[in-house]
């Protein structure tokens, strides 16, 4: 549900290295000298270079503009403050979402209509360790319309995620069990306990390679296969229960491995829709020691 | 790093293209469970809050529940919240470009009170761009734009709703109706919303063109050929339009002087638009003679005699022809000022630029003419010899 604002991490320039100190030490065997050289400790500045996405265009099939989506973000351009939807036949947004941060966590979303009216607003609070122990949904006028809870293990993964209605009565239920290292199952649950789904993650090379959805019976009803290209997700896929094609998107990446393209086509192959992404080039500097 | 990269991206594309995920099929659940307005409302709101496409077949259910339940809604607190609910909907549902609903979307805008929701429902059809609805949203715009509803904000938020909608629909239909907004009563905002979408409607709007020219006031024939000169209709469209718009902009009498002006004006964007487009052939000389012989002022006649000039053929030099030969024979009688003498030289421009030998014995006699100035006589001069 959090938007990210950046897609990928990617370039590494050296941009100035620094003398830090050195030392030499001498020793004596057996009558023969042998000279020995440490290795010296130098410091190094680190510019990595982070594409952060600023629009992204919808395109229909015929390559009309549908809409876009302009995002604004803070001076170091690492927090997105704003999201603002674009509809290609008007000039004014259509649709804005406003973050709030504390501790440099979202704390509080709220999104404004058309007519700058405020239509709901998400508040998350995070605990000691930054992980997101509850969110609430307030509409226009503050009152709380739904909430969640999450908790986790003692590896800081998440266990459970509970869904509470307006007065506070749990309305669902949700459990993430994990395998080796990660996450291999979801069961949900509804307020009685009745389980009303699962999902179940399978992976190869350490990647996610697909994920199932199944009824409270236990009867597949859909899968999503993923595609990759090396590292990068190539292309996902849509099947339904009978394995037959539903839709696929395919991903296209920039240089730097940024996602500059995502094309969604139907099973027969012809093209739904697209989006387009564009970048402005975020410059982080670090300081490293290394040694020669 | 490359691996933390390439989770980060997996991450971030569910969130970019939401895709579905526990969080979705929970809410569907708790969406099919939901007792009341107060919990169907909240159950939209997180659903449609995960920009998932896949909920479009529930959201599409969920509206189709609410349109068959409206009458149960009928306090006003009830409304108010019905109606932010088939919004939510509404605009999701176009959102998703989920075409399955475009005959709810209709049925919220045909049935549901609420301007707002009922605006939101005809965009939603526009961005499905379902062409079925094509000409019913154009129609409804036409009604509209006729005179001021009784409420008037709720025409004109239906008026907007259906000019945007129309903008996505890209059908010719729709640009009538939407041309008539763009000076109809609303708000300067749909007005503007009419004239900014104008030009999208349709890549060549030269039918509707002329259907309003022939049956509009001097104004609007006037923003009709604009809007024509402005599509993307090909030249010979476009020259089509110009030579209709010229000629009634010498038919009609007009009432005043603005008016005059008006047509004025239009005769004289035809005049450029056939110089533009390099109109050739008979259809458009009787205008450019007329135009120069009755044109307001100077500017409409020099535009006439360029125009004949571009055109080429053997009617549009031989109007050229007579026009100089006139000019000559005013000049050796003795008719003469500054404005003629602007006039003969454009006219031997025009001649020149025609390539015909129509022109020939004009240029012949006025280059022979010592009553004429120096420079005039160089000019026919030049031309005749351009022409050997």
């Amino acid at each position: 549900m959090k938007q990210s604002i950046y897609l990928s991490i990617c370039t590494v320039v050296i941009a100035m290295t620094t003398f830090a100190g050195c030392a030499t030490a001498g020793a004596s065997t057996a009558g023969k000298a042998v000279a020995t050289t440490q290795k010296v400790a130098k410091q190094r500045t680190v510019v990595t270079k982070v594409p952060v996405l600023v629009k992204e265009t919808s395109f229909y099939s015929d390559g009309l503009v549908d809409q876009y989506i302009v995002y604004k973000l803070d001076d170091a351009k690492k927090l997105l403050l704003e999201k603002a939807t674009y509809d290609g036949s008007r000039s004014d947004p259509v649709e804005r979402l406003v973050f709030e941060y504390k501790d440099g966590r979202e704390t509080v979303e709220t999104v404004y209509e058309s007519d700058g009216k405020v239509r709901n607003r998400r508040e998350s609070v995070y605990d000691d360790k930054g992980a997101l122990v509850s969110e609430r949904v307030l509409d226009s006028k503050g009152a709380i319309q739904s909430s969640s809870s999450y908790t986790y293990d003692a590896k800081g993964r998440k266990t459970e995620w509970r869904v509470l209605d307006a007065s506070g009565s749990v309305k669902a239920s949700t459990s993430y069990a994990y395998g080796k290292d990660s996450l291999s199952g979801i069961e949900m649950k509804d307020v009685g306990g009745k389980v009303t789904g699962t999902i179940k993650l399978e992976y190869a090379a350490g990647k996610l390679d697909k994920r199932s959805y199944f009824d409270p019976d236990g009867a597949l009803q859909k899968y999503e296969a993923y595609v990759y290209s090396g590292e990068l997700l190539s292309s996902l896929e849509s099947h339904r229960a009978d394995g037959s094609l539903e839709a696929k998107i395919v991903y296209e990446y920039g240089d730097s491995g940024q996602l500059v393209k995502a094309s969604e086509y139907d099973a027969s192959g012809a093209l739904r829709s697209s989006t387009s992404y564009e970048y402005i080039v975020r410059e982080d500097s670090s300081t490293e020691t290394y040694y020669e | 790093m490359k691996r933390i990269a390439a989770i980060a991206l997996v991450l971030a594309l569910g969130a970019v293209l939401g895709f579905a995920d526990e969080t979705t099929e929970i809410y569907k659940v708790l969406y099919q469970q939901a007792e009341g307005l107060s919990q169907k409302y909240a159950a939209v709101l997180n659903l449609v809050g995960l920009n998932d496409k896949s909920t479009a077949p529930v959201l599409a259910s969920a509206l189709d529940e609410l349109l068959a339940t409206q009458k149960n809604y009928q306090a006003s607190v009830d409304q108010e919240l019905y109606s932010q609910t088939v919004r939510l909907l509404c605009k999701a549902l176009g959102d998703y470009k989920y075409e399955a609903s475009a005959s709810s979307l209709w049925a919220v805008a045909q049935d549901v009170a609420d301007p707002l929701t009922g605006a939101e429902a005809i965009m939603a059809i526009g961005k499905i761009r379902d062409l079925d609805y094509a000409e019913r949203i154009a129609l409804k715009l036409r009604d509209l734009n006729l005179q001021p509803t009784a409420d008037r904000d709720a025409g004109e938020k239906l008026a907007y709703g259906c000019i945007v909608a129309l903008d996505k629909l890209k059908d010719a239909r729709g640009f009538s109706p939407v041309f008539f907004a763009t000076d109809a009563w609303y708000s300067q905002r749909v007005r503007q919303q009419a004239s900014q979408s104008l030009p999208n409607i349709a890549d060549d709007p030269t039918d509707a063109i002329k259907t309003i020219l022939g049956s509009e006031t001097p104004d609007r024939q006037l923003r009709a050929l604009m809007a024509e000169t402005a599509s993307k209709a090909t030249s010979d469209r476009k020259i089509e339009v110009a030579i209709l718009a010229l000629n009634l902009g010498h038919l009609n009498v007009p009432h005043d002087k603005a008016e005059a002006k008006t047509l004025a004006d239009l005769r004289k964007l035809a005049l450029r638009s056939f110089i533009a487009y390099k109109a050739t052939g008979a259809d458009p000389v009787d205008g450019c003679s007329s135009s120069y012989s009755n044109g307001i002022d100077d500017e409409e006649r020099l535009f006439a005699l360029a125009a004949l000039g571009v055109n080429g053929s053997d009617p549009a030099a031989s109007a050229l022809r007579d026009i100089l030969l006139k000019l000559n024979e005013d000049q050796s009688a003795g008719v003469t000022d500054e404005t003629r003498n602007r006039m003969a030289k454009a006219a031997i421009d025009a001649a020149s630029s025609s390539k015909n030998k129509l022109v020939k014995p004009a240029l012949v006699a006025v280059s022979i003419n010592e009553k004429w100035s120096g420079g005039v006589i160089a000019a026919a001069q030049v031309a005749l010899k351009a022409m050997q």
